[in-house]
């Protein structure tokens, strides 16, 4: 099977993280659905560098790459707001993660002379993904100082995941990616119930009710898309009920 | 308080501090089941901790100055990686049976050369089990750790420090911690897992022959550090000129 390209996947996650931060910053909380690309194309990228045998372990990779995101969007919001200009804010958070992102990947290609296909490309993608994903949870979660720590390590958990607990000789991209559609629309899910419970949340609670209910609709249709995935990929080494040779 | 080049050039610092301090760190993912010398776990992983650990120690002195925050700093992370390495060599030699070997210096492969622990010149040779790189960290891979750890916790401190000193005209003292906080983590995960693609996922510390690598380190995170602080510095001058959008 085809599997989807990294630019593909990115140039889609792009226009929909953009569409997403816009939306919630002009009060449309279910935007965040259109969040949920951008963590597939986070742990697409994550699986395109592991896959190689990097040296260091999935769950660096993923804490690399939201360190990076999270780090440009926590910056950025002590000067750019982003409830009053989310597209300004955006726009600087990605540029700098793009900025960082490529710098280190270039660094471990050309420095420390990692022999990995498009390194650069992968580090950029992880850091910009994560840096919008952050973007919009803080939009939704306000800048409560308190809550950064927790979103930084709700978002790398969905991001190291997927790939981590595919991994192993049957793994494909499309059953990592549904895991991690399965895993986005977990954390958001999470940041809706969060934002409900914190009651600081920049948006009416009827915004958080909203993001809950549409996540946990996203959350039931991936997890039976995946469950069934997994079934029909295992189907060669599943009990049938029959031996072998009568199978 | 310090003045914002002042403390970009520590940010910078802090990040060299906190890449090269993953080399001086003995760890290896197979050192879970007894195979190699080594905390159970990958190198950028362990530091990283290490360094949390560390920011948090220097979170309770922001108040009293660089000094006791870098002291603060570097002293949690080392306390938290011995209590580590002790624990770890407990389990290693109580509960599988194995002791402290290092894997490069019983074949003679060590920075230093020789069979006999730098430090204690206890014999390796003939302590290590068939099949393995060694086990459990012994007194030299302790020593080193402690430095690894030392160093790391200080440049995640100066980062903290930093960033702290940065912002802090901008926001209140509450959220500055907690900003430069999340900002030290950031940066110091960013610099931790540079190293791991040259270490390769395991390392005994500066008794691996690894160490002869650290120039490339340092270059990635003289450079990925230098990127990062001067954005922050440029940020924070934009919200301490009132220059918020």
């Amino acid at each position: 099977m085809k599997e989807i390209q990294i630019h593909t996947l990115f140039g889609a996650a792009l226009l929909s993280g953009i569409a997403g931060i816009l939306l919630i910053g002009h009060g449309i909380s279910i935007g965040i659905v259109f969040l949920w690309l951008p963590f597939l194309s986070a742990a697409n990228s994550i699986r395109g560098m592991a896959m190689y045998g990097l040296g260091t372990g999935n769950a660096s990779i993923g804490y690399w790459g939201t360190a990076v995101g999270a780090t440009s969007a926590f910056v950025v919001s002590l000067s750019v707001s982003c409830r009053s200009t989310p597209l300004l804010y955006v726009a600087a958070v990605v540029a700098i993660s793009l900025v960082i992102g490529l710098a280190t990947g270039i660094l471990a290609d050309k420095v420390i002379r990692m022999r990995i296909p498009r390194i650069e490309l992968n580090s950029a993608v992880i850091a910009m993904s994560t840096a919008m994903i952050t973007a919009g949870s803080l939009l939704i979660l306000g800048s409560d100082y308190g809550l950064y720590p927790f979103i930084y390590i709700i978002i790398t958990l969905a991001v190291l995941h997927p790939y981590n607990a595919s991994t192993g000789a049957g793994e494909n991209q499309k059953r990592t990616l549904l895991l991690a559609l399965v895993e986005a629309c977990m954390t958001t899910l999470v940041i809706g119930i969060v934002a409900m419970l914190a009651g600081r949340s920049s948006i009416p609670i009827s915004g958080d009710v909203a993001i809950v209910a549409a996540s946990a609709c996203g959350l039931v249709i991936a997890v039976v898309a995946w469950y069934r995935l997994v079934k029909s990929d295992i189907y060669e080494i599943r009990w049938t009920g029959y031996p072998p040779a009568e199978h | 308080m310090i003045d914002p080049v002042t403390a970009t050039i520590m940010i910078i610092a802090g990040g060299v501090l906190v890449g090269v301090c993953v080399h001086f760190i003995p760890a290896s993912a197979t050192g879970a089941m007894a195979a190699a010398t080594g905390i159970a776990t990958g190198p950028s992983m362990l530091s990283a901790g290490a360094g949390l650990a560390g920011i948090y120690a220097a979170a309770y002195s922001i108040d009293s100055g660089l000094a006791p925050v870098i002291i603060s700093g570097a002293v949690g992370s080392a306390l938290m990686l011995l209590i580590t390495i002790l624990c770890g060599n407990i389990v290693l030699a109580f509960g599988i049976g194995t002791p402290p070997v290092s894997g490069q210096t019983a074949s003679g492969k060590s920075t230093f050369g020789g069979t006999k622990d730098i430090i204690t010149g206890f014999e390796q040779e003939g302590y290590r089990s068939p099949g393995t790189d060694g086990h459990g960290m012994p007194f030299q891979t302790v020593v080193s750790g402690t430095i690894g750890a030392l160093m790391g916790g200080a440049g995640g401190a100066l980062v903290f420090y930093a960033v702290y000193s940065m912002t802090l005209p901008a926001i209140s003292t509450e959220n500055a911690v907690a900003l430069a906080g999340i900002v030290a983590a950031g940066v110091f995960l960013i610099n931790s897992v540079l190293p791991a693609y040259v270490l390769v996922g395991k390392t005994e510390g500066m008794f691996d022959m690894k160490i002869r690598s650290m120039h490339r380190t340092f270059i990635s995170c003289l450079v990925t550090s230098s990127i990062v602080a001067c954005v922050i510095y440029a940020i924070s001058w934009l919200a301490v000129s009132g220059v918020v959008a």
